[in-house]
């Protein structure tokens, strides 16, 4: 498929905020400090990451079929992205792990 | 004053039910009692009155029960028409209320009772009963018979349609092989999933009312999920990595299983707030910042999935934050030293309505 004037720029620029938020989610996960907030990392920075690097692809074939198809694979990863967080998270607060806050972060440093 | 004894029946239709008011008329007569017919009614808030089709209904099981036993005192109730309930285990509460409230000494449960369209196998108030301080039975009724019920013939039709339409859209077949294939795996999919998929009958008006209204809600979803994902960005990317995690119960103004999957799932892809779990219309949520619980506070999510499925007049109410529908459970005032804290009066460390709190000190990790 030959791309016209418009679309090169358009793809990449896609493809480059769904690789940049994927990095973001990347970062999140390794930095927060407990399971809850590095959900928060793994679903939503994830979410943005996936539709625009979807959303690339869809333009890049461009045709009706592609575009429906791409359509329905993002709107399937934001129905399952929060499931998953649900399922993780409920199960980490299940087993009693504790919610990291601020207050923790205080006594560390007076300790 | 001589106590007359009570028999209840919790309605909805089903293809026993009459069977099963009959059963429990002549059970209520053969003690000198009178019988109860309640409706729990799920989703019909915003008039706080039971809905029209919900009254019809016990009206006319109590003709029923009335054409069984001619001077039989039959009482009927629509139940939390002004409440927000969601689960098994709320609708349960509500009935046993008012078990408690009239006398009350008989359960009699229609064999295939369902809280909504769904199968009871699969979602059944027997299960809650059974832990719960109340006495139930089933009702004595032949079960036999297989001929699906009109719902059932709506719910699969609307399921096979849809399914079809996706196959299609999804493959673009045109050739014949391919359109008969469909039709199989529309039907198979209509027939295992008519009691699964729709929480209750889909009724046209209705629904065509919500798809109207999705158009506001979806790409105010996406504007807040991109919102979310700068935000994030910024937080995580900054170098103090300035978080400042908060965990509430909050107690959402939504009542059906839908309605609050729709609030739960809202909260997770919007800005620091994550769903964490979810007992009846009751949400455990952790935000990452202040700013972020204050939005959830204010009703962002739940004002927005009120609208979806109650339409615009239902918006005016106000956010849990102000009603004071919130439990706050762990947070920077609630420091992890047993609950002295400067700003102790803002968080009551007493948190345990969904599951055990949090244990406070000794097992606090510190993360490195």
């Amino acid at each position: 498929m030959v791309l016209s004037g418009l679309t090169t720029p358009l793809v990449v620029l896609f493809a480059a905020i769904g690789v940049f938020f994927t990095l973001v989610a990347a970062v999140g996960v390794l930095r927060l400090p407990d399971v809850y907030s590095r959900s928060h990392a793994a679903t939503k920075a994830d979410t943005l990451g996936a539709g625009f690097s979807i959303a690339a692809a869809a333009l890049y074939f461009g045709t009706a079929g592609e575009i429906f198809r791409a359509a329905v694979l993002i709107l399937f990863v934001y129905y399952t992205n929060p499931t998953a967080a649900h399922a993780i998270t409920r199960a980490a607060y299940s087993q009693g792990i504790p919610v990291w806050t601020t207050g923790d972060d205080a006594q560390e440093e007076g300790q | 004053m001589v106590r007359v004894t009570g028999v209840l029946v919790p309605v909805n239709p089903s293809r026993t039910l009459s069977d099963t008011i009959t059963y429990a008329a002549r059970e209520a007569a053969a003690t000198d009692g009178e019988l109860h017919l309640v409706r729990t009614v799920p989703g019909h808030y915003v008039t706080e009155a039971p809905p029209a089709d919900v009254l019809a209904q016990l009206e006319e099981s109590a003709e029923v029960a009335n054409g069984e036993i001619d001077d039989l005192v039959v009482h009927t109730a629509a139940l939390g028409a002004d409440v927000y309930v969601s689960g098994p285990r709320e609708h349960a509460g509500l009935i046993i209320e008012y078990a408690e409230d009239h006398d009350v000494d008989r359960v009699i449960v229609d064999p295939s009772y369902s809280l909504d369209a769904t199968a009871p196998e699969l979602y059944s108030i027997e299960r809650v009963f059974r832990g719960l301080p109340i006495a139930y039975e089933h009702a004595l009724v032949e079960s036999s018979s297989r001929v699906p019920t009109r719902g059932e013939f709506i719910r699969g039709g609307v399921i096979g349609v849809i399914a079809f339409l996706f196959y299609i859209a999804l493959g673009g077949p045109t050739y014949p092989f391919a359109l008969a294939t469909g039709v199989v795996t529309a039907l198979i999919a209509a027939i295992l999933l008519r009691n699964v998929s729709f929480e209750s009958t889909p009724a046209i008006g209705s629904a065509l009312r919500i798809a109207a209204r999705s158009a506001v809600f979806v790409p105010f979803l996406l504007w807040e999920i991109t919102k979310a994902n700068v935000q994030f960005a910024y937080v995580v990317l900054h170098p103090s990595l300035p978080i400042d995690p908060y965990l509430d119960e909050v107690e959402m103004a939504v009542g059906s299983g839908l309605s609050v999957t729709a609030v739960a799932n809202a909260i997770t892809l919007t800005p620091g707030t994550l769903t964490v779990d979810a007992d009846g219309h009751h949400l455990l949520v952790h935000s990452l910042n202040g700013a972020a619980r204050e939005d959830l506070l204010d009703g962002l999510h739940e004002g927005a999935v009120r609208n979806l499925f109650y339409g615009s007049d239902a918006v005016e109410l106000s956010g849990p934050g102000e009603r004071g529908d919130y439990q706050p459970i762990a947070g920077p005032a609630a420091v992890t030293d047993g609950g002295e804290s400067i700003d102790g009066s803002e968080f009551p460390h007493d948190g345990e309505s969904i599951e055990d709190d949090l244990d406070s000190d000794a097992d606090t990790e510190v993360p490195e």
